[in-house]
């Protein structure tokens, strides 16, 4: 019980110290399967962009934000067969890849991204 | 569905392995009175994940919000487990030692246990992965108006972690006292090198340290990402697929020694002290 009440406390001190959020940003949709991996945008402003990653195929896959050299900008793993997961990553001006891995292996499906500042 | 469970599996195992391993040692150790604390860890653990799941599927909180926060947040929770399941590890020693020197009866005193350590550990050893489950969790329930299939698919491989360690907790038990703290102990070097691994993993991740694509091996083609073995060796040992270099170096700087210590073979028993009681 001493629990239960600790953590509805946590939830609601969290609530109130995040009320004041950041104008919403519209998500890009990113639909994957087990051999691609369709960005419904090639392009966004600089800032906190949001992706929804919907995996239509059999395999789990991953998605990837990479900065020239294939730095990591973001990533979100575990994206099973029939879920949508979202990432959100802050991007500066500048040209990116995106990548879906199905079967969490390899270099991905890629595609160029461009940020504009 | 075969995938989502495997997901569940492994994440569930990551948790599980660690607190079964503690629980068993503190029955062993005739310490249950310390137990309600470890389920007080687990419980924190949980409920804050589930919690903060549901803040971040549901609302726009910004609190560990973006990519960059949350692989810190694993990475950091990572590497205060391994600090935690070390010092577990030589308590693990210390009360072999005794048993070798057959002072079982002064064992219980020997392991003073302080309950928060105890409170503490196997809240980080379930709330690494917490956070990054219940998020699976929500985007299964998301998707649940159209098909629910994944999301018992995922609790399905939960419950069969939480019974795989069930299993783990009920055998372990049961062996010879000196033997299991040899063993878990040497089991749980493993759990902590493969924690420790994954923690520096998710700085590189991160960008905090560098060098990600810097593999030491990948055998990806041998060990499939997708498989039910690959589910099992990750989630127990964060055996992957693949590794940076420097995610073996930890691995290999940090296992290396403290096995040594661990086995390394105890001082000749002093005699006994008689009992002046």
């Amino acid at each position: 019980m001493h629990n239960f009440r600790f953590v509805a406390l946590a939830a609601v001190v969290i609530l109130t110290a995040c009320g004041d959020s950041q104008p919403p940003t519209e998500p890009i949709a990113v639909q994957a399967s087990d051999t691609t991996c369709e960005v419904a945008s090639t392009s966004a402003d600089a800032g906190t962009i949001v992706f929804t990653v919907t995996n239509g195929g059999s395999k789990v896959t991953e998605f990837y934000v990479y900065a020239p050299g294939d730095r990591v900008m973001g990533e979100v793993e575990n994206i099973a067969p029939g879920l949508s997961r979202e990432l959100r990553v802050e991007l500066p001006a500048g040209t990116y890849q995106t990548a879906c891995k199905p079967g969490m292996t390899g270099k991905g499906v890629r595609s160029t991204f461009t940020v504009s500042g | 569905m075969l995938a989502t469970y495997l997901i569940g599996l492994r994440e569930g195992l990551e948790a599980t392995l660690v607190v079964s391993i503690l629980v068993a040692f503190l029955v062993k150790s005739r310490r249950t009175d310390r137990l309600v604390q470890v389920w007080a860890g687990v419980g924190l653990a949980v409920g804050l994940s589930v919690v903060f799941g549901w803040l971040l599927s549901y609302t726009s909180t910004t609190l560990l919000q973006t990519y960059e926060h949350r692989e810190l947040f694993e990475a950091i929770t990572s590497i205060a487990a391994v600090v935690f399941v070390t010092w577990m590890i030589f308590w693990m020693r210390r009360a072999a030692r005794s048993i070798a020197g057959q002072l079982r009866s002064k064992m219980t005193d020997a392991l003073a246990v302080g309950s928060i350590a105890v409170a503490v550990m196997a809240f980080l050893a379930v709330v690494r992965e917490g956070l990054e489950t219940s998020l699976i969790f929500y985007s299964a329930v998301r998707g649940a108006s159209v098909n629910g299939g994944p999301l018992y698919a995922l609790i399905g491989g939960i419950a069969t972690a939480v019974v795989i360690g069930y299993l783990m907790y009920a055998t372990a038990v049961r062996i010879n006292l000196s033997v299991f703290f040899k063993w878990t102990g040497v089991l749980l070097i493993l759990v902590a090198a493969g924690i420790l691994k994954y923690g520096v993993h998710d700085l590189q991740e991160a960008g905090v340290l560098s060098g990600l694509h810097d593999l030491a091996y990948d055998v990806s083609s041998v060990l499939d990402p997708a498989g039910w073995y690959t589910a099992l060796l990750t989630g127990m040992f964060n055996l992957t697929p693949t590794a940076s270099v420097l995610e073996i170096i930890a691995w290999v700087a940090y296992g290396l020694p403290v096995l040594f210590l661990f086995l390394m073979p105890s001082r000749p028993a002093v005699p006994a002290p008689v009992s002046q009681s």
